[in-house]
Formats: C-alpha cells, sequence, structure tokens
C-alpha cells in the first residue's frame, strides 16, 4: 500500500529543513486499517486507458460464486 | 487488529507477494489538496498508473509556499541516462528508501505530496483470475511520495511494506 500520512505530519514531511531521512522516517508507518475501506471492482480498472468512474466504482468480483464476501 | 473490519473484502482474498500488484494506481479528487498555498484546479481522473502523469504538492525550498504541479510517476536515476528506466522504479519501500542509492537523496531532500482520493490493489485466489480492490481512506486523505527526479520532473511513490489493513484480509 503506498504510505498515507495522517494530515498533522505534511508539515514536517515537506519541511525542506528536515535533510536526514531520520527525521522524516518515523512518519513512514502503516495506515490504520479500521481507518479505511475496501470494496472490489470490476477489471474495468485493468486497463489504463479506462479513465472514467466506472474505474473506480464497486463493481461484481470476477467469481462471486467463491463468495468473497463471507 | 480489531474486529472492525466490515469495510473491507474478506473471505481470505490474499494479496501477498507476487500475488499482490505493487504498482499504485491512484484516483486524484477534484478537490483542491489542504496543504496547497495555490489551488489550480485538478483534473479528475480514476486510473493513473505508473509512468503517466501525476499531480504532486510540493514545498518552495526558498519559500514557504506549496504548490501543484503535475509529474510523471517513476524514478529516472542520477546514473540513467533517459527515462527509459524510470517504469522499473515506480514504487520505493519506505523501509529501504532511505539507503538505496536510487532513493535516498531523494528521501533528503525531495519529497512531495500526491493528493488521492484512492489507490487500487489487486488480489488474486487460488485458480481465479486477479480481483482489482479499490481502498480509500474513510476521512480522505493526501499520500506522500518521493520526488526523485534528476530533472525535477519524475516521481516515486514510497510504500509500506507489508500493510496492517491488507493482514487484516489474511486473517479472516
Amino acid at each position: 500500500m503506498p504510505v498515507i500520512l495522517d494530515p498533522a505530519d505534511y508539515d514536517v514531511w515537506l519541511d525542506p529543513r528536515m535533510k536526514e531521512a531520520a527525521s522524516v522516517s518515523p512518519l513512514l508507518r502503516p495506515f490504520d486499517a479500521n481507518s479505511m475501506r475496501g470494496y472490489p471492482v470490476s477489471n474495468h480498472v485493468n486497463n489504463v486507458q479506462n479513465d472514467d468512474a466506472e474505474s473506480s466504482l464497486p463493481g461484481v468480483p470476477s467469481h462471486p460464486q467463491q463468495q468473497l464476501f463471507s | 487488529m480489531g474486529g472492525d473490519n466490515n469495510n473491507f473484502p474478506s473471505g481470505g482474498a490474499d494479496f501477498r507477494g507476487k500475488q499482490s500488484r505493487i504498482t499504485y494506481t491512484c484516483v486524484v479528487s477534484r478537490s483542491s489538496p489542504s496543504t496547497s498555498t495555490r489551488s489550480p484546479t485538478l483534473r479528475t481522473v480514476f486510473n493513473v498508473a505508473p509512468t503517466q502523469p501525476v499531480a504532486v504538492n510540493r514545498q518552495n525550498p526558498t519559500e514557504p509556499t506549496r504548490h501543484l504541479s503535475q509529474t510523471r510517476w517513476g524514478l529516472i536515476p542520477s546514473w540513467s541516462k533517459d527515462a527509459a528506466g524510470a517504469a522499473s522504479m515506480i514504487n520505493a519501500r519506505s523501509e529501504t528508501a532511505a539507503t538505496w542509492p536510487a532513493f535516498r537523496d531523494a528521501m533528503r531532500f525531495r519529497r512531495c505530496l500526491v493528493p488521492a482520493d484512492a489507490f487500487y490493489e489487486w488480489s488474486k485466489r487460488l485458480g481465479s483470475a486477479k480481483q482489482p480492490y479499490c481502498f480509500q481512506v474513510k476521512a480522505g486523505q493526501l499520500s506522500p511520495s518521493l520526488d526523485c527526479g534528476r530533472d525535477g520532473r519524475a516521481r516515486t511513490v514510497l510504500g509500506s511494506k507489508r500493510a496492517r489493513y491488507l493482514r487484516q484480509h489474511r486473517t479472516r
């Protein structure tokens, strides 16, 4: 997953005076799972040419018979 | 790991290792990031892939201002003669970015934020095709990336090696 910063840390992350990696490395921690949601989307997103809203809309899982949602 | 994972796909979807796609596709929002002091209109995009243009928010190194600009997703190492190798350096691991030669200086001197509403990852279940998922932060966030180009234009997204929310998928 990409690193996701707490908004409170934006200033430190972007501060050009922070020239040592050790100064900003502590900010690079996994984001709290309880603050995220995920859902299956259709294969529409597989093609990078498909730059439209359908790419991020909830879609039918490729193999619904496998019960992705238990 | 709490029990509150009702918003997550479950049933054993596996995002590990080779079965997971290590590149990230961003959904960039129409709204202006809160950290921007200037607010040019961002085009809404839903499917940004590595090597494509991506919006970034950067700090002016000499003035207390930040600005949005568009750049190419992918690192061009300082020793590279052209952009051909950038497609292979699209993501950095947060654990090694500070020491890896290709990313070290960018980590120290050229950090930026990538405004995004969501990212995609692909899981593979046994014997089935990869299933794409869209992941979002409930409250809406910005995610940072490295500003890595020797020409000042190329970027690499910094990733966490083993995300907690992905572990949550596997424990169900």
